[in-house]
């Protein structure tokens, strides 16, 4: 069970008291206690944010093709060609700063809210694909 | 400064057109022609230079696109530089309700508005905002915030709003417009109607209004003249009738009434006559199908020019307003008239706008016409035409046939003038291959109105007292 390498997290107490309120509930889980219980909790949010971005990292990847498909309907072929050309020169790994750089370049056709819109659109297609699928 | 509607003669009606920079509303029921309004406003727009932008709220751009007549579609792809849109309404699906938010709006049409350098905007259908606004008030102040925005960028605005009941919607756009035009369709015909324009007249009242494969057109339900009579005196062109009748003069509407076979036509091509020979123009225009006859007869008295024009206008479902103003296209050069068989329309709605926006017409321009009217029943009838064209006409003839000593003759009788000396009496005339001729006066016949005269010297004051 225990090793020497072990190190103590603190919770709060009504936080704890809720694990063992959980750990009865759900006995099929087959924690054994609160340690567990929580070992368990990390792993499982750890393997969700990595999932997360990898989904980011995805919808990253499809951003300028799906904008330029909504600006082609939106408002047609020419400024949504070159919006894409514009996106496509982004060099940006972080999701989070990629997707305001997007935005920034949305901006100029549609405004700052409804580009806002239209990439936060975008992200959570992917996320909701990711829920569904995989 | 006046911005065109893009159609010219609903420029004419607003007084120039919208006022720059302002809000207007366009409403109507569904297939009233609200998108094709602001579809051939635009590309109007964009025809004289300008850039113009499209922001469908409900319908997709290519729903209206595939819906446009051909005509309007080719003159669209010929601007399509200066033509943007945005198609909110294949937006809505994929983006949420949540662009319908008047500030999400005021921004995406802000920047196009900024970028295109654009100076027109047409708001197709403002319905949706409710999916967002929930009540009038709200809805009021969106719709006020995005004028003013509009306004701000110095731009010039139509929007569509359903009519429901007679009223537009929501029962607020009025307020926060600075024209409002309404636009019916009866089943039969289209119409028109300006309600409100800030800062200038307008000519109230239902105007014709016509959608066709290449654009909209407006038939004002009033003529505008170029006013360019000058009075001169006429004669008529039948020899005695000029002098029975007194004077004519140039722009005099002759009201020429009677039963079927009675000639009338014939006093039409006499009318003309004349005046082509003498290498002025005239034009004929028959409801009836009877051009080849008119031809022929012009021919026998010997006119052969083409100064005189023949048409033949199928009565049929032809509106009014639009009749009238074909009319005054082909009449616009010449200087005499005759319109065969008006009374086939005496039944119509806008028939008394129509009778009375024709003939100031041709008085202001200084044409004479001569108007035909048949009166169904051959024999025994005082009426003479309905009240509309008695009223307008300057002088009235009325055509009869009559019983005389056994014999059925064809009578004539003046029943107004404008000269104080006019014939009063009865005369009777015949119908030759060289037109109508005055045989003389009826003296001694009474009751010949009614088709069964007896004699009587007392007929002048019968006839005077019958017109009175
Ligand atoms: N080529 C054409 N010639 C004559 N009329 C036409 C032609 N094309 C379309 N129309 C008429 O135009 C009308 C449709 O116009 P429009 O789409 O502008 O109406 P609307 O008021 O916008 O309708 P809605 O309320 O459905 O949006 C229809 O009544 C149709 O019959
Ligand atoms: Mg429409």
């Amino acid at each position: 069970m225990g090793n020497s390498e072990d190190k103590m997290v603190r919770v709060p107490k009504d936080m704890y008291d809720a694990i063992g309120e959980l750990i009865k509930k759900y006995p099929q889980y087959g924690w054994k206690g609160p340690s567990e219980f929580v070992r368990d909790a990390i792993r499982r949010y750890v393997e969700e944010l990595h999932r997360r971005e990898i989904l980011l990292k995805r919808a990253m990847k499809v951003m300028p093709g799906r904008v330029r498909e909504i600006l082609s309907k939106f408002m047609g072929p020419a400024e949504a060609e070159e919006a894409y050309a514009r996106i496509m020169e982004i060099h940006e790994d972080d999701p989070e700063e990629y997707v305001a750089k997007v935005v920034e370049i949305l901006k100029d056709y549609v405004g700052e809210k409804l580009a806002d819109i239209i990439a936060r659109r975008i992200v959570e297609e992917r996320l909701n694909e990711g829920e569904h699928g995989d | 400064m006046k911005v065109s509607t893009g159609i010219r003669n609903l420029d004419r009606v607003m007084d120039g057109g919208f006022v720059e920079r302002s809000f207007n509303l366009v409403y109507g029921g569904g297939g009233t022609g609200k998108t094709l309004f602001t579809m051939n406003f635009l590309i109007s727009g964009a025809e004289s230079g300008k850039n113009v932008l499209y922001v469908t709220l409900e319908e997709t751009w290519e729903d209206i696109t595939r819906k446009l007549p051909p005509g309007i579609k080719e003159r669209l792809n010929a601007v399509s530089k200066r033509f943007h849109y945005l198609d909110f309404g294949s937006m809505r699906p994929v983006l949420g309700r949540e662009i319908l938010k008047s500030d999400v709006l005021q921004e995406a049409i802000s920047s196009s508005v900024v970028v295109n350098n654009v100076s027109l905007v047409g708001i197709d259908g403002i319905a949706p905002l409710t999916l967002y606004y929930d009540d009038d008030r709200r809805i009021r102040n969106a719709i006020f915030d995005l004028s003013q925005s509009l306004k701000s960028y110095g731009v010039t605005t139509v929007f569509t709003s359903e009519e429901i009941e007679g009223r537009s919607r929501y029962g607020v756009e009025e307020f926060v417009s600075d024209s409002v035009i309404r636009l019916i369709y009866t089943g039969r015909s289209r119409r028109l109607q300006v309600l409100k324009t800030r800062g200038s007249g307008f000519i109230g009242g239902l105007h014709g209004f016509e959608i066709t494969n290449d654009g909209l057109q407006v038939y004002p339900r009033v003529m505008f003249s170029e006013g360019k009579r000058e009075i001169r005196a006429e004669a008529i062109g039948i020899s005695k009738l000029d002098t029975m009748i007194g004077e004519v003069y140039s722009g005099d509407v002759i009201l020429l009434a009677g039963p079927p076979g009675t000639g009338k036509y014939l006093f039409g091509v006499q009318f003309i006559k004349n005046v082509c020979s003498s290498g002025k123009r005239a034009l004929f225009v028959s409801f009836e199908d009877n051009l080849p006859n008119i031809k022929r007869r012009l021919m026998e008295m010997g006119e052969a020019s083409k100064n005189c024009k023949l048409v033949h206008l199928d009565p049929g479902d032809m509106d009014l307003y639009k009749l009238m103003w074909e009319i005054r296209d082909r009449a616009r050069d010449v200087s005499r008239m005759v319109i065969h068989g008006i009374n086939v329309f005496s039944e119509r709605e806008e028939y008394s706008d129509f009778v009375h926006s024709l003939f100031s017409y041709t008085r202001n321009e200084g044409i004479s016409t001569l108007v035909t009217y048949t009166i169904p029943n051959i024999i025994g009838t005082n009426v003479i035409a309905d009240k509309h064209v008695v009223n307008v006409a300057n002088h009235i003839v009325k055509l009869l046939f009559a019983e005389i000593n056994g014999e059925l003759k064809r009578v004539l009788v003046i029943l107004k003038a404008q000269s104080p000396n006019h014939e009063r009496g009865l005369v009777e005339y015949r119908l030759g291959k060289r037109g109508v001729i005055i045989v003389g006066k009826i003296e001694e016949m009474e009751g010949i109105m009614s088709g069964t005269p007896t004699k009587q010297m007392e007929i002048q004051k019968r006839v005077q007292k019958f017109f009175k």
